[in-house]
């Protein structure tokens, strides 16, 4: 059944960024239709097409030639700047709000590094989910919502907490978790990995500067879902850490590619405030090795 | 005096939908008007910047009826062609109908 009201803000983003021309009367005409039966969603698609409709508009016609789409009467009265502002104020509020989505709900990002490998390949652009764990305000850390946590095994973004930069990692432990490595072998709350050999395909789809290194992939399992790891026999990381201790709030998160990823090894815990989403599936690749060319196979795969 | 305005396909569209829903021609009409007639679906907002472009071209005049209650107190905007709106669709009716003629991919059905 159809609320009784229509969508207020809707209504306001129209009369306050839309092309200025019978703004009023649009309104109206939306409001009586919703009112006749139509639902929210064909509401808010009506606005935004309005908008985008006198958006497109006001960028195809020069303001100042005479071309101007909105009945001037009340255009002309206004100095420069105001008239500058009411021009393009739809288009800034939409391209805010594209920002604000971008920065809150959902991402893609661009992996220009190989850390990941083989899950993730340079060139990559990686759909983010940026509310599952908690509602952020735009462009900050600070959570509006708790969401989830994160789980082992997740592939998550964050802001590096030693510089800041945004890095893609896997989630090793969580808050509490006793983790340790013998060189490579992860043991998480005393439970040691399992290792086997991974499928050898995935060493064509690396960079010809990795595959260089002769790498082997490993399928590990045990102590998190079974996932695939790359090692690099000459660049081999004969670290021995811990056990330690997750601190409360912090996370413990690994490369898959063991031997050449900057992550909780040197760069320690990833507080929870700086994980911002979880990376849930590829949506376009390209290979750097062949001038860019597009990984059709690797589009819309899940990780 | 300009020379004669050139028409877009939305515009002529409007302009023959705004004769065709006569004293009732307000956005939701002409925008059933232009669907039924193309058989697409056109959004409101396009209608009425379509409008937009054409009032200030001079084709088409709007005046402000009552505002309703069941238009959250808006009033309502009608629509009619101005003369010169008229000329225009007539010439555009008479230019399509020229080029249309002695085709020979056109004439036999399809």
């Amino acid at each position: 059944m159809t609320p009784a009201a229509p969508p207020r803000f809707a209504t306001w983003l129209l009369q306050h960024c839309g092309s200025g021309y019978r703004c009023e009367s649009l309104a109206g005409d939306l409001i009586e239709e919703y009112h006749a039966g139509r639902s929210r969603v064909w509401y808010w698609r009506q606005v935004l097409l309005a908008i985008m409709a006198g958006a497109g508009q006001r960028m195809r016609v020069e303001p100042d030639s005479g071309g101007d789409a909105v009945p001037v009467a009340t255009v002309s009265r206004l100095n420069p700047v105001g008239r500058r502002w009411r021009e393009y104020r739809g288009l800034l509020l939409f391209v805010l709000l594209m920002c604000c989505f971008r920065s809150a709900w959902a991402d893609w990002v661009y992996v220009p590094t190989g850390s990941m490998n083989p899950t993730i390949l340079e060139g990559d652009r990686l759909l983010i989910d940026k509310h599952v764990y908690g509602l952020r305000v735009p462009f900050s850390l600070i959570h509006l919502t708790r969401g989830d946590n994160p789980h082992r095994g997740d592939i998550v973004v964050f802001d590096s907490p030693r510089d800041g930069t945004s890095l893609v990692k896997r989630v090793i432990a969580l808050p509490g978790d006793s983790v340790a490595m013998n060189g490579e072998r992860l043991i998480v709350n005393g439970v040691d990995a399992s290792y086997a050999a991974g499928p050898a395909s995935e060493l064509q789809r690396l960079l010809r500067a990795t595959r260089q290194h002769d790498p082997a992939v490993v399928r590990e399992s045990g102590v998190l879902p079974e996932h695939d790891i790359l090692l690099l026999p000459d660049r081999r990381h004969e670290i021995l850490l811990g056990p330690v201790t997750v601190p409360p709030g912090m996370y413990f998160v690994l490369g898959d590619n063991r031997d050449n990823s900057a992550d909780s090894r040197y760069i320690g815990f990833v507080p929870r405030r700086n994980i911002v989403g979880r990376a849930t599936r590829v949506v376009l690749s390209l290979n750097p090795d062949r001038y860019y060319a597009p990984r059709s196979r690797r589009f819309f795969s899940s990780l | 005096m300009s020379s004669r305005e050139h028409l877009g396909s939305l515009e002529l569209l409007v302009l023959l939908a705004v004769l065709r829903a006569g004293r009732n021609a307000s956005g939701i009409p002409i925008a059933r008007e232009v669907q039924q007639g193309s058989g697409r679906a056109v959004a409101l907002g396009s209608v009425y910047m379509a409008l937009a472009r054409l009032e200030k071209k001079g084709l088409v005049l709007s005046q402000l009826g009552a505002p309703t209650a069941a238009r959250g107190g808006r009033a309502k905007a009608f629509f009619h062609l101005s003369s010169r709106g008229l000329r225009e669709v007539r010439l555009a009716h008479d230019t399509l109908t020229r080029l249309w003629q002695g085709i020979p991919e056109l004439t036999g059905g399809p």
